[in-house]
């Protein structure tokens, strides 16, 4: 793993403009093609070992919690919402995608930071326009012939619409839509739909009303059968129509038993099962003798994009809305140094299976919303 | 090879994100009167009757719905927004006023080829302030002319009926707004 300097394409705004990605330098730059990170395939491998072994860890967290509701407590998983996440897992309802962020340096074996399981952005650019730089970077000799990417995302999310289990004759897409990145995740994932032979219907999630019998419709009134929801499943439970997810007259993807996994309480839990597992990091439930020796790093159960996030005895809170929850902490893994940039491997899984690779980077040792996306391609 | 073969993106150019250009088209026939579809020697009489009936039954059952005239009219223009029918049923039993657009069109059942196939009725939306194409209670535009004409196959889908009216909207998303949600 290499972090190489290299010229951006003079063109590649107007490429971004032609491809529809339109929030590259919303604060700030965030597509950043002055570098890449080049990869052997033997550390590509090893990735996509340890995010297939996470993704089936994850599996058997979930099949423990759904009987245990002392787990799904601790996980602040409302009461009264207990049994639906055990039902859209004892029903097998499939999941679409997920993100495991890493920390790597090329050299030691890759440690979960996070599992961003049920909402993960920055999918769009690792899946598409890190793909046409690579295309576009080899066809202009920049880069040579036979250079690869960590990336069937694209040909990945197609194939996998078509067995996520979309019912009803049109498929519901949901999202915050002011939020440009939002929107933009919202309608590629529509486009892939359309694409596996799904007749899609895009929509902000407060646009969704509710009939009287208490079944979720569209702005015209349409029945929504199943939805796709760009919008997190802890914020649902604890909205104004979250009785109505108890009828579960709509397909959710992702399904509810998401919930298990995308709270930072996964962390602990997966240490508890699997102590010393080379893909884990020590983690403990805050307020537990976890006897982490300073510097640790303290997280909210719930909390999105480093909001909230300290490393204790070593770097303040990030400032941010979330930790009435609860907290976890972990056992501090610094992030590898390239240039006085960190690096954050986001590793991702469609239908269960490792799919691709985005690199995030900041200046900070805590990846933020305004961290930068640097693509990667394999060589050697 | 670690990456996809092939990307093809229907949203290339964010703007055109549904690509109609090249999509293989069905043959029908859009009328905005029955006597239209009279005039039209080649259909018989009794069909144009009985898909407009069929099309006004469905309209009932199918139109875009909005709790507000004013809503209504904002997207399809003043006067051309009528009150549902009182005391439909809705779904839990309860009946509630709501409003949609006028019926401004119909669609063929029978020139499909396909007898079950239903006859649908059409709504023009306004673009930029003036009514645009005909589009289907699916929101699939039909195109602008009446008479034969082809259509997307998702066109030609069987109208879904309403499931009964929205009481409320709005009731998720608070805790999103603005920042978005994503992780």
């Amino acid at each position: 793993m290499e972090r190489i300097g290299l010229a951006a394409r003079p063109d590649w705004r107007d490429t971004a403009a032609e491809a529809g990605f339109t929030f590259h330098s919303e604060n700030g730059p965030y597509w950043d093609e002055t570098a890449a990170y080049r990869f052997t395939l033997a550390q590509v491998e090893e990735i996509e070992e340890a995010t297939e072994s996470l993704e089936s860890l994850c599996y058997q967290v979930v099949d423990r919690a759904v009987g245990d509701p002392a787990v799904l407590d601790r996980l602040a998983i409302p009461r009264g919402f207990h049994d639906l996440v055990r039902r859209s897992w004892t029903d097998r309802e499939r999941n679409l995608y997920g993100r495991f962020d890493f920390s790597y340096d090329g050299g030691t074996p890759p440690k979960l930071l996070e599992y961003n399981a049920d909402t993960p952005t920055s999918l769009y650019e690792a899946a598409v326009f890190q793909w046409v730089w690579l295309e576009q970077m080899i066809g202009r000799g920049a880069l040579p012939r036979g250079s690869d990417q960590f990336n069937s995302l694209h040909e990945r999310l197609v194939e996998s619409w078509k067995g996520v289990g979309v019912v009803g004759d049109r498929l519901h897409l949901a999202g915050v839509m002011d939020a440009e990145e939002d929107r933009v995740t919202v309608a590629y994932l529509a486009d892939c739909a359309r694409q596996a032979g799904f007749a899609t219907e895009e929509m902000d999630v407060a646009e969704i009303g509710v009939t009287a019998a208490g079944d979720f419709v569209d702005l015209r009134d349409r029945p929504i059968r199943t939805l796709f929801k760009l919008y997190p499943w802890e914020f649902m439970v604890r909205e104004q129509y979250a009785a109505s997810l108890l009828r579960r007259s709509t397909r959710f993807i992702e399904p509810a038993w998401k919930m298990i996994l995308s709270n930072k309480g996964l962390l602990a839990l997966l240490w508890e099962m699997f102590p010393g597992h080379p893909n884990l990091l020590p983690a403990f439930f805050d307020g537990s003798e976890h006897g982490l020796a300073q510097p640790f790093v303290r997280k909210p159960l719930l909390s999105r994009e480093g909001a909230n996030v300290e490393i204790v005895g070593l770097l303040d809170a990030e400032d941010g809305p979330y930790g009435a929850e609860g907290y976890v902490v972990q056992q501090y893994a610094p992030l590898p140094r390239f240039d006085g940039n960190y690096p954050v491997i986001g590793s991702w899984v469609v239908a269960g299976q490792p799919a691709g690779m985005g690199i995030r980077e900041d200046t900070s040792p805590v990846t933020r919303n305004t961290s930068r996306f640097i693509p990667h391609f394999i060589q050697g | 090879m670690k990456r996809s073969r092939r990307i093809k993106l229907t949203m290339l150019g964010a703007s055109a994100i549904v690509l109609t250009a090249c999509e293989e088209r069905v043959e029908t026939q859009v009328y905005e009167t029955v006597e239209q579809c009279l005039a039209n020697v080649e259909e018989h009489p009794d069909d144009c009757r009985r898909d407009f009936e069929s099309a006004r039954a469905t309209h009932v059952e199918t139109a875009p719905r909005y709790t507000s005239q004013a809503d209504c009219e904002a997207e399809f223009g003043d006067g051309r927004c009528e009150a549902g029918p009182a005391g439909q049923q809705t779904e839990a039993g309860q009946g509630g006023s709501f409003f949609m657009p006028v019926m401004m069109g119909y669609m063929l059942g029978n020139a499909l080829g396909r007898t079950s196939m239903a006859a649908q009725p059409l709504y023009r939306p306004l673009v930029n302030g003036t009514p645009g194409s005909f589009r289907t209670p699916g929101n699939v535009d039909v195109g602008s002319s009446v008479g034969r004409t082809s259509v997307r196959p998702s066109a030609v889908n069987a109208p879904v009926a309403n499931a009964g009216q929205a009481i409320s909207r709005g009731g998720f998303g608070a805790r999103g707004a603005a920042t978005g949600t994503g992780g």
